[in-house]
């Protein structure tokens, strides 16, 4: 019993904060594969940009170890660095996708792109048009809820918004998908 | 996939979404780990930084914006008061308060995205978006204020220029 305690997250960070790499080591190798699936949908690209976000996601919170609040889990905060990451790295280049073709960059979110992806990916499909047709926070807080099982309350925190606008991120989004969960049972059938 | 599922079960949506992210969960890779405790031991990230301060919300930055946005709007009210005198019969507002009232009203556009990395231990500078917020709100802030002090108004009557040319000296 000991020993479970010895190893759960909490412990491992205030282990970490004191200067333990192997405690940290073992948080980063317990949460890559999560982070990496996260960014690898967020980003809708290749998985070696997924890593690389992984990889400075993880190494921030190795450099902040301190910062981090045991009220929640460690997951959520690495979730939140890696999210955050993510939408740092991105800024310039959507500023300038933006500036560049305004249109193009609207209709890639339009339900004509979001079809588009239904029509020529199965494997996933469902998480490409949420991608394709939700705003990233709408996406994240679907993630986190479904596929990372996390509370509204850490949602909030990964977001930065209150509990109550979580759940109406959440509602909006399972709203929005709907239409396009219909359309995919019809096409699978 | 069963379609009178979907419409009997409420919480089908997410049933459809774990199920395909579990089908699409990526492996655990040993590459990256081992690049990751590589960079654990070298560099900038060889080790966990002291903490400097407490994470503040992000509404206990405000503050830094507000007294940018403020000075600011002095500035521009020193301009106004300098550059040309207000019309005393006219009862308007100098064009320097006009002018901040204006950005005051104006909605900051932008990405619906602000990362927040104060308190998460990002080291990364303010975004122009945060910047250009603060700055606006702290315009706000000081054109509300002035508007709502009586004597404002009488500011109009102000003779500026006999002010400034007055021998203040004790």
């Amino acid at each position: 019993m000991a020993a479970e305690a010895e190893s759960d997250d909490a412990t491992l960070a205030r282990r970490a904060d004191g200067g333990c790499r192997a405690s940290f080591s073992e948080l980063a190798s317990r949460y890559q594969v999560p982070v990496v699936h996260y960014v690898r949908h967020l980003a809708g690209r290749g998985s070696a940009d997924a890593e690389d976000v992984a990889q400075d996601a993880v190494l921030r919170a190795w450099r902040h170890i301190a910062d981090y609040d045991p009220r929640f889990a460690f997951s959520t905060w690495l979730f939140t660095i890696a999210r955050r990451t993510w939408l740092n790295q991105t800024r310039a280049a959507r500023r300038r996708r933006v500036r560049e073709a305004a249109v193009a960059v609207a209709d890639s979110s339009s339900s004509a792109a979001a079809a588009a992806v239904i029509a020529t990916e199965r494997a996933t499909r469902l998480w490409q048009v949420a991608r394709a047709e939700l705003s990233e926070r709408e996406f994240t807080s679907l993630w986190m809820r479904y596929v990372e099982d996390k509370p509204v309350a850490e949602i909030a925190v990964v977001l930065a918004k209150p509990v109550a606008t979580v759940k109406v991120i959440l509602f909006r989004a399972r709203r929005r998908l709907k239409p396009f969960v219909r359309d995919l049972a019809g096409w699978s059938e | 996939m069963d379609r009178r599922l979907i419409r009997r079960d409420p919480d089908s949506l997410g049933d459809l979404l774990r199920r395909e992210a579990a089908g699409d969960r990526p492996r655990f890779s040993q590459a990256l780990h081992e690049r990751i405790l590589r960079r654990l031991s070298v560099g900038p990230a060889a080790g966990p930084v002291a903490r400097v301060a407490e994470p503040r919300p992000l509404a206990a930055r405000g503050w830094v914006w507000g007294l940018f946005g403020s000075v600011a709007g002095v500035a521009a009210l020193a301009l106004a008061f300098g550059g040309a005198r207000p019309d005393p019969a006219g009862g308007s507002l100098p064009v320097a308060a006009v002018v901040t009232i204006d950005l005051a009203g104006t909605t900051v556009a932008g990405d619906d995205v602000s990362p927040d990395p104060v308190g998460l231990g990002i080291d990364s500078v303010p975004s122009f978006d945060q910047l250009e917020a603060g700055v606006r709100e702290g315009v706000s802030t000081l054109a509300a204020t002035l508007l709502d002090v009586p004597e404002w108004r009488m500011l109009a009557d102000f003779d500026a220029a006999g002010f400034l040319g007055a021998d203040v000296a004790p």
